[in-house]
């Protein structure tokens, strides 16, 4: 028998049993659908953290914390022991290592405030960033007035606060969360329990930039705060962050001016120092793992898709018994029914994995979407904690990714599993001997 | 998937079809051995129509598996067109089938296919082109009298003339010869003559050898020349039968039914 007939003989027998085979093929797509979607949303996902680091941070900064790692993971260039404080103090110390352009003390502080953008009063909270306005505008470009959005002009004086485009219109619907140009009453919690009221003037909207910032760098969602102000009302003289630009990009430049920070803090005790470029790794291995781990779980839908292709056969093989035994009788061979049957299996898996391919990129779009419009919506958001809003705003827009290695494998993958499992089947289906099958009712 | 091996007939310049000598078949019934054949002799000639007539449990079905290619025999030989078969390989069983006419009982037409797919299929299996495998086919259904029942599937069909595509379906093998097992076994009466015209038909117009076997005299009338099975031996004349039958018979009421000889449906051992 030649290819092209048994695909068509195939065919066929799929053609006639619609529901089993729809049932079959079902299973393929689920499995397949799970796949597509999840790894092109991480992809997407994952992209969009890119981009927007690269808008919010560049390559050539370097951010000093105390003792470990960035969100608690040692990136490399953390390590043990007691951490350091940082202080405005430090700055001079750092701009004198060589190849260091620029410093930026930075101070980060939890805030609450209320607002009745819901009609009544709710309370929500949002992160104060304290920096030099003139230099952490020289820094980063994005911390303007002029992009899409902005209102006002940054502030020279030291009573009055910035806020991110998310703040302003979290919902891009016209509802103001922090109205602009009037005063914004923050609370905080002291250690020792009282809380501390203060109220300053919103004198400037950032145009959007975007929902995620790192170390210090502006984003939607901060309230930013001159950091002689900062250190006054939250009554600290400690920093959070020293952001330190570098003249050069290259590794062997950041390793250098890296290892001198640390010597110049050895005293005190550990920093952390972390580039853009180290971060954005550290950021892609877990979304990898993630990514991985997904795929892993997807996979699993996959296989369990093989087993039911596996019971399928093994019971529509039992009922074609007799039709085994008249293709044997005028001639087929082991092989041949072989061949039909796992042909069948390979149609199986190859419709079920491209109609899941199809389901799985608009199932990527529609959990995307779905995913960053809510977390939008929360931007700010008492709830939302640390994570809420990051990718609000900006007009930022999520692309899942679909690329052709994807497409490829699986496609692959689902009609791999479709033959693997329908092997057996098959093989016992072309080993029935011909004159049992013949007597078969 | 290859094209299948293409059988070869040996160039024996013999004028015999199909030959068995002394074949012996046995098989366990569970754990019971049944000897179904016990040494069969049987020569037919290019051209022939004969027809094997036994009762039920003679051997019958036995020897049709053996000369169909589709089992072995225990011991003996069989040829076809002068190729000892009795030791070849499945793959080479598969191949030789491929020019046996079966034309069975119960039509075991493929019931998704139409009567042209059907008839097509043993083409299809040989690797013909499709637009060979549809004339021919169409010839053959023209042969048979259903030209115009080409696209209608088997459950559209009458028994009469699912047997007919059945037939025409053994003619597109281009056979060495046709077997046929009860041909007219699921046929009502009327019908049942129209095929047995058709089988003679073919015989004397187209110079089909045909090997018929059935239970049912009137069926085994219409050939020329009839062998007899009687458990698990052949004979050449009815006389020798009968008188086999009456040994038989003698054998039975003297050993009761303690051993059941020859084979009933459904307790076969196969080729493995």
């Amino acid at each position: 028998m030649n290819i092209v007939d048994v695909f068509k003989y195939s065919a066929r027998s799929i053609r006639v049993q619609k529901g089993r085979a729809a049932l079959t093929i079902l299973g393929v797509v689920i499995g397949i659908t799970a796949i597509v979607a999840l790894n092109g949303l991480t992809g997407g996902f994952s992209n969009l953290i890119s981009g927007q680091l690269v808008s919010g941070t560049s390559a050539n900064t370097l951010s000093i914390t105390p003792g470990g790692g960035i969100f608690g993971f040692a990136t490399g260039t953390g390590g043990g022991g007691t951490p350091a404080n940082l202080y405005t103090a430090n700055l001079t110390g750092i701009e004198a290592i060589p190849h260091v352009n620029m410093t930026l003390g930075v101070y980060s502080k939890r805030v609450n405030f209320y607002s009745d953008i819901n009609g009544s009063s709710v309370k929500y909270s949002a992160t104060v960033t304290a920096v030099d306005f003139k230099r952490y505008g020289e820094m980063y470009s994005a911390f303007s007035t002029t992009g899409t959005g902005g209102l006002g002009t940054i502030p020279t004086d030291n009573n009055s606060i910035v806020i991110g485009y998310s703040l302003y219109e979290p919902y891009n619907n016209a509802s103001v969360l922090v109205p602009f140009g009037q005063n914004l009453t923050m609370y905080w919690q002291l250690t020792n329990g009282s809380t501390v009221h203060y109220s300053l003037n919103v004198t400037a909207v950032l145009g959007q930039i975007g929902g995620f910032s790192l170390s210090g760098g502006p984003s939607d969602n901060g309230i930013f705060m001159s950091l002689g102000l900062a250190q006054q009302i939250f009554d600290t003289q400690q920093l959070s962050t020293i952001v330190v630009q570098v003249d050069q990009t290259d590794t062997a430049t950041i390793n250098a001016v890296t290892a001198a920070i640390k010597a110049y803090f050895a005293p005190a005790g550990t920093v952390s120092v972390s580039s853009a470029t180290s971060l954005l790794g550290t950021i892609s291995t877990i979304l990898g793992t993630v990514s991985d781990l997904l795929t892993a779980i997807a996979a699993i839908s996959l296989i369990v898709a093989g087993v039911g292709i596996m019971n399928i056969m093994t019971v529509s093989i039992i009922e074609r018994t007799r039709e085994i035994g008249i293709l044997k009788a005028i001639g087929a061979t082991d092989r041949s029914v072989m061949g039909i049957f796992l042909v069948e299996a390979l149609m199986i898996g190859l419709i079920g994995s491209v109609i899941g391919l199809g389901l799985g990129y608009l199932g990527a779009f529609g959990l995307g979407s779905l995913l960053f419009r809510f977390a939008g919506a929360t931007a700010g958001s008492s709830s939302g904690g640390r994570m809420s809003g990051l990718f609000g705003g900006g007009g930022t827009t999520f692309i899942p990714v679909v690329t052709p290695e994807l497409i490829a494998l699986a496609i692959l993958f689902g009609v791999l599993v479709a033959v693997v499992f329908a092997l057996y089947p098959a093989w016992k289906a072309s080993r029935k001997p011909p004159v049992e099958a013949l007597r078969f009712e | 998937m290859s094209r299948e091996e293409i059988y070869e007939p040996l160039a024996s310049g013999s004028n015999v079809v199909l030959e068995t000598r002394d074949v012996k078949k046995k098989y366990m019934q569970g754990k019971v051995p049944v000897i179904a054949l016990r040494g069969v002799n049987l020569k037919v000639e290019r051209g022939e129509l004969i027809s094997i007539l036994g009762p039920s449990g003679s051997g019958k079905s036995t020897l049709l598996n053996l000369i169909g290619a589709l089992d072995r025999p225990t011991s003996g030989a069989i040829f076809i067109e002068g190729e000892d078969i009795s030791r070849a390989s499945k793959n080479r069983l598969a191949a030789i089938r491929q020019h046996i006419g079966f034309v069975f009982q119960y039509f075991n037409l493929i019931g998704r296919l139409t009567a042209l797919q059907n008839v097509e299929l043993p083409m299809t299996i040989k690797g013909l082109g499709s637009k060979e495998r549809r004339e021919k086919a169409l010839d053959y259904l023209k042969i048979v009298g259903l030209s115009d029942r080409v696209n209608h599937r088997p459950n559209e069909l009458s028994g009469g003339q699912q047997q007919r595509v059945a037939i025409a379906r053994a003619l597109a093998q281009e056979p060495r010869f046709m077997l046929m097992d009860e041909p007219t076994g699921n046929i009502d009466t009327r019908t049942r003559d129209g095929i047995l015209a058709l089988i003679k038909q073919l015989n004397e117009e187209k110079k089909v050898t045909t090997v018929l076997i059935t239970h049912d005299h009137a069926v085994a009338q219409i050939t020329r020349r009839t062998a007899y099975i009687v458990d698990g031996l052949l004979y050449n004349t009815k006389e020798e039968a009968d008188a086999a039958e009456q040994v038989d018979l003698e054998k039975n009421a003297e050993y009761g039914d303690l051993v059941h000889r020859g084979e009933r449906e459904g307790e076969e051992v196969p080729i493995q």
